[in-house]
Parts: C-alpha cells; structure tokens; sequence
C-alpha cells in the first residue's frame, strides 16, 4: 500500500471550515497519512474491476457509456482503489479520510446510490435514457488499455 | 490544370512537367518552385493555421493551492475558473475537454485552471469539494458570490454563467 505523510502547513481556514479540529493533536495535524490515487492499478486489478462492472450493468439493465474512455478510467480507478485500499471506492468523490469511508463503505462500488436509484455519478453504470448511454454492456481489456494509453 | 496524384514524393518527371504547364498558381503547390533536386522540400495542401491555437501542451494549467490563493486573493478583471479533478475520475475527462474549448473560446476573457484533488488533498477539503469533478466559477467582482457546479455539466451551461452571472 502507498502512502504519502502529509507534512503540509496549511492551516489558514481549517479552523473555521472543519469543526472537529479540535480533537486532533498538532502532531496528527502534521503526519497524517494521505493514500494517493496516482499510480498505475495493477493488471489483476483491472481484470477483476472489468468483469464486475460487465456483471453488474448486465444485472442492473445499464450501459456503458458511448464514450469508453470514461468507462476505462473509472475501471482503473476502481482498481487503483481496491490495490491501495482493498475496496474498490468510488474514484469520482473527495474524501476526508479514504480508509475508513473504504470500510464504511456507502461508497465502494456499487455505492448505495447506485444500488438503490441507480445513479452513478461517475457514468459508469448509465440507464437507458441517459443521453450518455452507449449499446455496449461489455469492454474488453484491451479496450481499457487503448483509451487509458498516455495517463 | 494538372492534378498531382501524391503530395508527397512525386517523381521528378511529374515536377518539370507540372512547372512548365502551369502559369497560375497551383493549390496543391507551395507558392515556391518545387526543386527537383530535393525530395524533402515539403509540398503544402493548403495555408497552414496561423499558429495561435497551436500547442503542445493543454490551455488549462494545473495549479497548486499556493497559486489558486494568490490568484484569488490578486487583481483580476476576468472571470476565474477552477476545475476539481482527480486522475482517475471519469467524468472529469469529459469536464476537461469542455474546459479546453472554453479556454479556446473565451481566451483572454476567462481564466481557467485545474487542482488535482490528490495533490491539494486539504485545499479540496476546505472548499468543500466532494463529488467530483466540481468546478467553481469566481467572479472579478468581490461583491458576487462565487458559482459551484458538481458533476459533468453541459458546456453551453458554462457560457451562461460566465456571460451572464460573473
């Protein structure tokens, strides 16, 4: 797992803007650990992600989107996730504290509002009448790694 | 009028007979002879583009939170931009290549920048940011509140605001 200390000293509004600032001591202020989302997923990880959103728009009636770039890197970004976190949380949200909203898990995919609206946000699972809607409930590996190529 | 079959390595017979044949100016042939002693003399199809838009690298420039507050902060007489993004976040692909045009569009009239929201982790916690992408439209005028979309929003809804709201 990749971790970052994160030994910034900007604090200019935390104290207005965070009301639990607080309970934290000065020296988790300054290390605390940042999970970065910015390598590269490893290759089983996408192949895992890949068959599940294909399961899963199968299972849900959606598509993938007509433009598979999106599809491909919200596939690496679930994995990405799942390869830092062991959850595959959802790549499209800022998070306070990536760990713990991965063992919540409101957010790992499929996310609550996903699986009680079907609302995905990061377009990987669209409904039919969505005008980003393709015809497509599959996507190959070498799909993912064309469209991704260069990122 | 002759037509020269490939642009870009006829024979030099084609070459002679082309120059003798042709009193006006060919659109396929650069306003310079074409010598026939060099292949590599470059035959151009038509006027190439002004340059303007011609770049490398893209239009909107990634920022880190030190340069956003002072950009904020600073003396602006143009609309300022600020598109939340994370790497592997869909949607914000599209956002980007929105943004692009705009960029294009509006030119000097807006000024439009991007944050990696793993890079500025406490900068996108203090402005709220949480779907994503999220973008902020801030106005010259410090009196006007500040705009903020979350999601992928349609381009011409972006004009609106900055026509019309900044």
């Amino acid at each position: 797992m990749r971790s970052l200390q994160a030994s910034t000293s900007y604090t200019t509004s935390l104290s207005s803007a965070v009301p639990s600032v607080a309970n934290y001591s000065p020296r988790t202020l300054h290390h605390r650990h940042v999970i970065s989302a910015k390598g590269e997923p490893t290759e089983k990880s996408v192949e895992i992600m890949r068959k599940f959103s294909e399961q899963y728009a199968r299972r849900s009636g959606t598509y993938f989107c007509v433009d598979k770039s999106v599809t491909s890197v919200v596939i690496k970004g679930l994995a990405d996730h799942k390869d830092t976190l062991g959850a595959p949380l959802c790549p499209c949200r800022h998070y306070d504290d990536k760990a713990a909203e991965a063992v919540q898990g409101f957010w790992n995919c499929p996310c609550v509002p996903m699986r009680e609206r079907k609302e995905c946000h990061c377009m990987l699972f669209l409904t039919t009448d969505n005008d980003f809607a393709g015809q497509d409930q599959a996507i190959s590996l070498e799909e993912i790694k064309e469209t991704t190529a260069g990122m | 009028m002759q037509m020269a079959a490939p642009f870009f390595s006829p024979p030099p017979l084609c070459n002679s007979q082309l120059r003798s044949e042709t009193n006006r100016p060919n659109w396929l042939i650069s306003p310079t002879p074409f010598k026939t002693s060099t292949l590599s003399t470059r035959r151009l199809v038509c006027k190439p583009p002004s340059g303007k838009h011609v770049r490398e690298d893209y239009l909107v420039k990634k920022l880190s939170a030190t340069e956003i507050q002072e950009l904020v902060k600073g003396e602006r007489n143009v609309p300022l931009i600020i598109d939340f993004y994370a790497t592997w976040c869909g949607p914000c692909i599209l956002m980007a290549q929105e943004l692009e045009m705009l960029a294009v569009e509006y030119e000097s009239n807006a000024l439009i920048v991007k944050v990696d929201t793993d890079d500025e982790y406490e900068f996108a916690q203090d402005m709220q940011v949480r779907g994503l992408p999220t973008v902020y439209f801030i106005s010259p005028d410090p009196n006007k509140d500040a705009i903020r979309a979350e999601g992928l929003i349609p381009i011409q809804m972006m004009r609106d605001i900055i026509d019309n709201d900044m």
